[in-house]
């Protein structure tokens, strides 16, 4: 499986370097994200809930997460539930982060070609494993 | 209210939310949450095309787009069990559901067999 790379991974030989300041591109995610703090009940018109608080601190802990790993963030939105979904995508791979209000209600789902291929719960493996998957599918970061 | 049989033949209307938050991505492309529902909704709210129209459903051009999917599509096509049901609320005599186990696959699936409407 290969795809392009619309990553900007920062790769020095096979380690992953870790950049400890926010990239331009999350900075500008994590104000969107604050951002559906401030949307009212039914913002999709269809009797949405409002994005609560917590889904929101856990999405932002998540772009800065992604910042440390030199990772940016395609796209995030918020759930009629009031959850928080950020996307990532490298070619014609991508993954959704689903963060809920609700505990343990966090989850990760893998796509290719717009074709759902995997889901998982978020805990700490998980989320390593998925984006090893989508960023170094043929295992090219092992460090990662 | 009248009791509405729906064909296959006919579209229903889904809006989009484009400002905050915009459901459009970075290159263009529809993100599937615009077919995505609560947890606890019965099922996905629509418009039956043919008791509306496109200046009604879309409410405010600034903040949706509009997009059009075919019953037949959604029953036979898309299928696992979807289903349109005519279930009009105050005010709207055109809102209808799609029903059954909508699961992030039919929410792409959804989306892909649907079409942009210009208004």
């Amino acid at each position: 499986m290969t795809y392009s790379t619309n990553i900007g991974l920062k790769y020095s030989n096979s380690s992953v370097q870790q950049s400890f300041t926010l990239s331009e591109v999350n900075n500008k995610q994590i104000g969107l994200i604050r951002s559906f703090g401030s949307l009212g009940p039914n913002w999709d018109s269809y009797g949405a809930n409002i994005p609560s608080s917590k889904a929101i601190s856990k999405a932002i802990s998540f772009a800065k997460y992604l910042s440390d790993k030199g990772i940016d963030i395609f796209f995030a939105a918020p759930t009629p539930d009031g959850d928080i979904l950020v996307e990532l995508t490298n070619g014609g791979a991508s993954l959704e982060f689903v963060f809920s209000s609700l505990d343990d209600d966090d989850k990760i789902i893998g796509s290719f070609n717009n074709e759902e291929h995997c889901e998982a719960a978020i805990n700490d493996t998980t989320k390593q494993a998925y984006l090893k998957w989508l960023i170094c599918p043929n295992g090219g970061c092992p460090d990662f | 209210m009248e009791d509405v049989l729906i064909s296959d033949d006919d579209n229903v209307l889904r809006r989009v939310p484009t400002f905050l938050p915009n459901f459009i991505k970075p290159d263009g492309t529809i993100s599937s949450l615009a077919f995505s529902k609560k947890r606890d909704e019965d099922g996905l709210s629509v418009d039956l095309e043919r008791l509306t129209t496109l200046a009604i459903t879309i409410l405010d051009k600034s903040k949706f787009r509009l997009r059009r999917i075919n019953v037949g599509i959604v029953k036979n096509d898309i299928n696992g069990g979807l289903d349109v049901i005519h279930k009009p609320v105050l005010n709207n005599n055109a809102h209808c559901l799609i029903t059954g186990n909508i699961t992030g696959s039919k929410q792409k699936q959804l989306l892909k067999f649907s079409e942009e409407v210009v208004v």
